[in-house]
């Protein structure tokens, strides 16, 4: 086996390595978990697709209760822009009412930046849920 | 050469007259004279042909062979004309253009390898130069991105959306067989959010408003006593009204729907949108 032919075949098994270890990290990526946070009466249940950090989902929490957008300054990076990524998020705030139903459930398209600390939030969807026993 | 304009010779006696002539010179220099006088004088007046041959004459006085002179002007503006006409043939264009071709390729191959290695570097930092440039151009272009989708509705499922081209496509890929559906003339679907709840999924249908219209789900709710039972259209609706809202809920086939709204006007509006949408 000469030179020319090892090079070769180093390079394919590198190849098929590199091939190996991005489908790995691509269906890794795929994988959904979810996330619970609780801020005061309401539980906030990210859908967690792009293995946000807690940080970042403490964040994107507290923009659902405080429904909107959280304020950041504008990094470097995003001088031209945010890179969003997007996700569902549902929150429930328990007891809002005296009767059953009691708990209002909203559903959220929320996004965040993965350069900076942007995040935003656009409720989709609202509905009373049989969750918590009357008092 | 034989040069017998009698204008000519009448006018160099004329000058003698006053300038007598007595060498070649002099005799030179009384034809210059008289070129330049004639040539003072109007194009109409001008005897052009007596100036020629007064010219010949002087190169003939100079010690020129006239017949040489006048085959090398002939030889001259031959070569000239050739020239002209080689100008425009296309063969100089074609020299021309192929160094122009060469110029433009390395023009393009710069612009190429400048565009790649900035989207190259640009990724690297966590730039997506591709998006950036999309989204400004539809920003200039005043679209915003559900303004694409003329028609059809878009699926968004935890981060990827998929659009189809009906609902019945959709329908079809979610392995839905009936389904409530706003008919074409009252409202523009334009995305469906899917959340999937681990032991249900539930659907909103969202138009070009920021919230849904309504959503339809796989479990069954609870009916309280705070709801109240009422027939609508042939739908059996259980409507709970809590400080200016209005939550209606029903069922149709596998599925119940939910309608959210301010009022329970709004909501009816909803319902009476609502067509039955059957795929096979």
């Amino acid at each position: 086996m000469n030179k020319s032919n090892i090079t070769k075949l180093i390079s394919m098994l590198v190849l098929v390595a590199m091939l190996f270890v991005t489908t790995a990290s691509v269906s890794a990526s795929e994988t959904t978990d979810e996330k619970t946070l609780i801020l005061g009466d309401t539980e906030v249940i990210i859908c967690n697709t792009h293995n946000w950090s807690d940080e970042k989902c403490a964040k994107i929490a507290e923009a659902v209760v405080n429904n909107g957008s959280s304020q950041s300054a504008r990094g470097l990076l995003c001088l031209f822009g945010h890179k969003m990524e997007y996700t569902t998020t549902t929150a429930i705030t328990h007891k809002v009412y005296a009767t059953s139903p009691r708990c209002l459930q909203s559903t959220y398209n929320v996004g965040a930046c993965s350069r900076c600390d942007h995040t935003e939030s656009t409720l989709i969807s609202e509905k009373y849920i049989v969750c918590c026993p009357v008092d | 050469m034989d040069f017998s304009n009698s204008k000519l010779e009448y006018l160099l006696a004329e000058y003698e007259k006053a300038h007598p002539i007595g060498s070649k010179q002099d005799l030179i220099r009384a034809i210059e004279k008289i070129i330049a006088s004639e040539r003072q004088k109007d194009n109409s007046s001008c005897d052009a042909e007596m100036i020629s041959e007064a010219e010949m004459m002087i190169l003939s006085l100079k010690g020129y062979n006239i017949n040489e002179v006048i085959k090398n002007a002939e030889e001259s503006k031959n070569r000239f004309k050739e020239k002209i006409v080689l100008k425009d043939k296309p063969v100089i264009h074609k020299r021309s253009g192929r160094i122009g071709m060469r110029r433009a390729a390395v023009v393009l191959v710069a612009v190429i390898s400048i565009v790649m290695m900035t989207t190259i570097i640009a990724s690297a930092f966590g730039f997506d130069i591709v998006d950036f440039v999309s989204s400004n151009v539809r920003y200039i272009l005043s679209l915003s991105p559900g303004d694409e989708i003329a028609d059809g509705v878009t699926l968004v499922q935890n981060q990827k959306q998929i659009k189809y081209d009906s609902i019945e496509e959709l329908m079809e890929a979610q392995n839905i067989k009936s389904l409530l559906y706003p008919k074409a003339d009252t409202y523009d679907v334009e995305q469906i959010f899917v959340v999937n709840y681990g032991n249900y999924t539930e659907y909103f249908v969202t138009d070009s408003g920021e919230s849904a219209l309504y959503s339809v789900s796989t479990a069954e709710s609870q009916i309280t006593d705070d709801y109240k039972a009422e027939q609508y259209n042939g739908y059996e609706l259980y409507v709970l009204s809590r400080d200016g809202q209005c939550q209606i809920i029903f069922r149709y086939g596998d599925y119940e729907y939910c309608i959210f709204n301010d009022t329970y006007e709004n909501s009816i509006k909803i319902i009476d949108s609502l067509e039955v949408i059957e795929h096979e």
